[in-house]
């Protein structure tokens, strides 16, 4: 269980071209994961991804309606339709908190899996990438693995 | 529109919390949106309803009397077979220490209260859309002369390995989990490519007509003007 909890993997790092802070992946790197990345538009899965776990990070500057109502197109160019996407939002200056609540819900309804506004911390940022990670599917991921389930309901 | 729909028709959700006003409003919210919910109002009732009716999802407060949500958190997560329930932390902890300490505990999201109703019914469906596909069965499908086992990726035909792509793997792994049931090409579409996907029904054809030439034409039978079964196959 352990393993499972604290368990790093790989991640697709998608930049937004328009992007002036990214994030320090090195960091991220030193904590076990490990980075591949293209940039928005480029969607082509790395080689290297094999049945290892990964998530995509998706960082952009500020809330971008259009990219988030293709998600399911952004998801398609990829073939990742059941990856996990993080998507990681710059700092709003929203007047009125129901309208940051309203994109962080149009994101998660368009496909996103989890949506965060930075400024985040470092240590905040890699739980919730592991969250995301322990719930794929490989042999060395044990906890959610089922086999004792006796049938799939339909 | 959510990009792969849970259904919520059959989604049941246990609501844990020492607060009656706040579990009637969850409730309301979520009943409004289609889950069935039920009710637990401390720790150690919520860790027994999670055994007894084992929910598609459970919402979880942090602070409560006897048991804490972080303590049943991490019963759920060590005891099968409802190790693999989804949870969602949902508490009035705004810090950054609280929310880590959620997660870690296994929690899959972690929401603070006040919460709106829509952001709560979409972190809900999120979170039952990202684990539902991974907790509903077995992961590897064993017939007498055929094994399909989604841990490896791996179709075995009399022990002889065979590799498929992952959505004609996907594909297979679903019709053999319900042998004898008739998928239609709809449904097919709506599992296996979601959807978000904007791809046509004969796709499911053509993959179909892909896995056949590999593990055999008599495994998959098309039923005219319906969709496409598993045949359980025999020895002999």
């Amino acid at each position: 269980m352990t393993q499972a909890l604290y368990m790093s993997g790989n991640i697709l790092y998608v930049p937004a071209r328009n992007l002036r802070n990214p994030i320090q992946t090195e960091f991220l790197a030193a904590e076990g994961f490990v980075f591949y990345q293209i940039r928005h538009g480029e969607e082509k899965v790395p080689e290297q991804w094999s049945s290892e776990p990964y998530v995509i990070l998706l960082e952009m500057e500020a809330f971008d309606p259009e990219f988030i109502r293709n998600v399911p197109q952004f998801r398609a160019a990829l073939g990742a339709y059941r990856i996990p996407i993080l998507a990681l939002v710059g700092p709003t200056r929203l007047p009125l908190p129901q309208e940051a609540i309203r994109q962080e819900a149009e994101a998660l309804d368009s496909g996103i899996d989890a949506y965060l506004q930075k400024p985040i911390s470092f240590t905040r940022l890699v739980a919730r990438l592991r969250v995301l990670l322990r719930r794929t599917p490989t042999p060395s991921n044990p906890l959610y693995s089922c086999q004792h389930a006796p049938t799939i309901p339909r | 529109m959510p990009a792969r729909p849970h259904n919520t028709a059959l989604a049941t959700i246990l609501l844990i919390d020492d607060e009656p006003d706040i579990l009637e409003l969850l409730k309301y919210n979520l009943n409004k949106a289609g889950y069935a919910t039920q009710l637990a109002f401390n720790g150690a009732e919520g860790l027994e309803k999670t055994r007894k009716i084992k929910p598609d999802l459970v919402i979880l407060d942090i602070m409560m009397p006897g048991l804490d949500g972080v303590f049943v958190c991490k019963a759920i997560r060590a005891e099968e077979p409802i190790a693999h329930t989804p949870i969602i932390m949902l508490t009035a902890k705004m810090n950054e220490e609280s929310e880590v300490l959620g997660l870690e505990a296994g929690a899959d999201d972690y929401l603070t209260k006040p919460v709106s109703p829509r952001l709560l019914v979409s972190r809900v469906q999120a979170v039952l859309r990202r684990t539902q596909k991974l907790v509903d069965g077995p992961q590897v499908l064993q017939f007498p002369d055929i094994e399909i086992n989604r841990e490896e990726y791996v179709v075995r035909l009399q022990g002889k390995p065979i590799k498929l792509p992952k959505k004609e793997f996907e594909l297979l792994f679903l019709l053999a989990s319900h042998p004898g049931t008739v998928f239609t090409r709809d449904e097919l579409l709506e599992e296996i490519w979601g959807s978000d996907v904007y791809v046509v029904v004969r796709t499911v054809d053509v993959h179909v007509r892909k896995i056949r030439r590999k593990i055999g034409e008599t495994r998959i039978e098309t039923v005219k003007g319906v969709g496409y079964k598993f045949i359980t196959p025999t020895i002999g």
